[in-house]
């Protein structure tokens, strides 16, 4: 695939990801952030909130499986998921953190777990 | 000069790196301990944009420690009870997450006169 027909494709995937909610505005506020001085901003700042995704998660699976449920800490990996998910305009996940959330408030994580499940096997 | 206060590492080099944007310099720190550290050995800043949620002294505090100058509040929580909290622990502006010029720019603006 030629250059032209790599970064047509690149922009398809783009748009394709804000029609489908995945994306905000917010996503489009670090590509303006980008210049010559930081020509690579983008990449670097999602590889790092992938990295720090990563260990939030491990951090939230850890307090899912121990017993009983600590879910004031569960709470506050939730926060800071969905503050930093929210800054990169990440809208679904920052969106399913607020449920979870809720669902945190109320002691009962394993609903919202089991709520997700269809939607892992059909997504 | 601007200090930003945030335990999480993408949203602290982003707030730092917007700021940076509007030509503002910035310091950034991951707890509340080491922010009040800071301030606390002379450096001095015209603005503090704060998690309220930190890994150690957090937001809700760092008014009692001592810290005098402008300070913006920003967080993940968008409940009235977090804000009202927020305020009452002395941050001056709070924002629900993420930090965006529409809230920024007008406070940019006040500080520089």
């Amino acid at each position: 695939m030629d250059g032209y027909g790599m970064q047509n494709q690149i922009a398809c995937i783009r748009r394709s990801l804000f029609d489908q909610g995945y994306l905000d505005e917010q996503f489009i506020q670090l590509e303006e952030l980008q210049d010559d001085t930081n020509p690579n901003f983008v990449q670097e700042i999602v590889t790092l909130f992938y990295t720090d995704s990563a260990r939030l998660i491990q951090n939230i699976e850890l307090t899912l499986n121990s017993r009983p449920i600590n879910f004031s800490k569960l709470d506050d990996y939730m926060h800071q998921f969905k503050g930093s998910s929210s800054s990169i305009g990440a809208k679904k996940v920052t969106s399913e953190c607020a449920v979870f959330r809720q669902y945190c408030a109320a002691g009962n994580a394993e609903a919202y777990i089991s709520s997700l499940l269809p939607h892992i096997y059909t997504d | 000069t601007a200090l930003v206060v945030d335990g999480d590492t993408t949203c602290r080099v982003l707030e730092q790196l917007l700021l940076r944007s509007y030509g503002v310099q910035t310091h950034g720190v991951d707890n509340g301990r080491d922010a009040v550290a800071l301030i606390a050995s002379g450096v001095k800043f015209n603005l503090i944009i704060i998690d309220m949620i930190l890994p150690v002294l957090n937001g809700l505090e760092i008014r009692d420690m001592g810290v005098h100058c402008k300070m913006l509040g920003v967080t993940a929580c968008s409940g009235e009870s977090e804000r009202q909290a927020f305020l009452a622990a002395g941050v001056d502006v709070f924002i629900e997450k993420p930090l965006d010029p529409e809230h920024l720019v007008p406070i940019l603006r006040e500080l520089d006169g």
